[in-house]
């Protein structure tokens, strides 16, 4: 791989061990997989930073690289609770001090502390740009909806791209790979979040990691497009999906000229089959929202649905959202909130909270990744509705 | 003597007893990593430990957690030795750069006919070589 002299400086010690490593790590995996040179990011999103994932081994790791800081802007994703509100949630105090030991050594390093999965609520990356991010979802949207170049990055990748601004120049940051080999031709209606996130994961366990060309979508709203992304994150490797009329690297010229392999057509009975999976409504014990983080409108949308009930909840429901969305959002909005025993929570998501301690077995979700995950990782009972189906069932008490 | 020439990824000499996975593995799930001990059920090698083993898996997949579970076992002391691979993907490669686990990768499909859990070998992952012993 061809480095500049900075670069090679970087490699030969000269500013420290930690930048050395960090330049080992990214040259060794540049040659690798073949790339030719590093390119410089305006964006590196770090993953991997929950203690409940990563353990005593992730937070040495983060402590040994918080000697240094970051050489681009970073910011970071979801951590095991909220901040405020982490002695309400049963998180034990072991597990308290661990997280904060690892939210230190990022603010060391010099990490925005958002703790989101959407990044692109905090900075909207622009078509073109080159960015390191992890998480999933996120490296979808940034790829798919804003046109912008990430590869899917690990957690300690997105760490030492971000300390050296840089990352090897292979992937989804090269023109030529980003194209489309799959045609998926959508035949159900999708009207909401909740078949939305369905259909990418089913559209994720056809293409595995291929890149689809989506089309015959109808409705085209932000919720949506998210959950597409979402979705398609949890079941495939795909770093990159296009969708008609949205994407913004795919116009109608460039449609003629692509090279595609294989067609699928998704009918209603596909997410059906995946949606049949998660069909358990009795007795739930927690309602949750916000997987991917809420943005302010979907927040919005929600209160103007929940001010139709009278009293409080009957099941908990939390809706959960970025500490910036969080601050936006009005007074009067969080007050009725409070009323109605509506929990409205940041920084954290179920997925990387210790959850065995949170009295949370049997839940209803709009997730298809929440679904997923929380019945994966954390053997939690999980029933999907629709959001609105999932405020009454919470207000209701049943289904 | 056999001898497979693979692609150097991360370098150093290991020695000891080689542990066959003819699946891919992820390393989130699919092993303790506190133990070494392989946990998937469905594993060909299930109930067998990595530890100080020459760890050979024709690819990885799976969680982006994979390189911290690496490094955890390594911090352990319950890691592979080294690990060969068809190919490696980057979990694996971060994983084993920043534990400092020899890698090789772009051995031949032939090795998992010729080598089997229990032999002994060497890896030279300076010269990019695995040596059968026994």
């Amino acid at each position: 791989m061809y480095l500049t002299k900075e670069e090679e400086a970087i490699l030969s010690g000269e500013l420290g061990p930690e930048y050395q490593k960090a330049m080992k790590v990214l040259v060794k995996l540049g040659d690798a997989l073949g790339a030719e040179k590093l390119i410089r990011i305006v964006h590196a999103h770090i993953s991997g930073i929950s203690y409940q994932n990563i353990g005593d081994a992730g937070l040495e790791f983060l402590e040994e690289y918080s000697k240094v800081k970051v050489r681009v802007y970073a910011t970071s994703n979801p951590i095991g609770f909220d901040m405020k509100l982490w002695s309400e949630m049963n998180i034990p105090e072991s597990f308290y001090r661990k997280q904060m030991r690892i939210v230190s050594a990022l603010k060391r390093m010099g990490v925005e502390q958002t703790f989101t999965c959407t990044p692109y609520y905090i900075r909207k990356p622009s078509v073109g740009e080159h960015l390191a991010w992890g998480e999933s979802n996120a490296v979808l949207y940034a790829n798919s909806i804003c046109g912008a170049r990430t590869n899917r990055e690990g957690g300690p990748s997105t760490v030492f791209a971000a300390l050296i601004g840089k990352v090897p120049y292979m992937g989804m940051h090269v023109e030529s790979y980003r194209k489309p080999r799959v045609l998926v031709k959508v035949e159900a209606p999708i009207e909401n979040s909740l078949h939305a996130g369905v259909l990418g994961y089913t559209i994720g366990l056809y293409v595995k990691d291929q890149i689809p060309l989506i089309t015959n979508i109808r409705r085209r709203r932000e919720d949506i497009v998210k959950a597409i992304c979402a979705g398609l994150g949890t079941s495939s490797s795909s770093p990159l999906f296009f969708i008609e009329k949205i994407s913004p690297e795919i116009s109608e010229t460039k449609l003629e000229h692509i090279d595609i392999m294989e067609k699928v057509e998704i009918e209603l009975h596909d997410l059906e089959n995946v949606m049949d999976k998660y069909s358990f409504k009795a007795n739930a014990d927690a309602v949750f929202l916000g997987c991917p983080h809420l943005s302010y409108n979907e927040i919005i949308e929600i209160f103007n649905y929940i001010i139709k009930f009278e009293g409080t909840t009957k099941i908990p429901l939390t809706l959960v959202t970025s500490r910036k969305v969080f601050n936006e959002i009005p007074e009067n909005v969080k007050l009725e909130f409070r009323k109605k025993n509506v929990k409205l929570i940041c920084d954290t998501c179920f997925v990387v909270a210790p959850l065995k301690h949170m009295d949370v077995r049997r839940l209803i979700t709009n997730s298809i990744k929440q679904a997923y995950y929380l019945a994966n990782i954390h053997g939690v009972k999980v029933g999907l509705c629709k959001t609105r189906e999932c405020i009454k069932l919470a207000f209701k008490g049943e289904a | 003597m056999l001898k497979f020439k693979g692609r150097v990824l991360v370098e150093g000499i290991a020695k000891g007893e080689v542990l066959v996975s003819k699946d891919p593995i992820s390393f989130l799930g699919d092993i303790d990593p506190e133990t070494g001990i392989i946990i998937r059920r469905d594993s060909d090698i299930q109930g067998l430990t990595i530890k100080d083993k020459i760890l050979i898996f024709p690819h990885g997949k799976g969680s982006t957690v994979g390189s911290y579970i690496i490094y955890r076992l390594k911090k352990r002391e319950c890691a592979p030795k080294a690990i060969l691979n068809l190919r490696s993907d980057p979990v694996v490669i971060i994983g084993c750069v920043i534990s400092e686990i020899p890698l090789l990768d772009m051995l031949p499909k032939e090795i998992f006919e010729k080598i089997r859990t229990g032999n002994e070998v060497v890896v030279d992952a300076y010269k990019g070589e695995v040596i059968i012993l026994k």
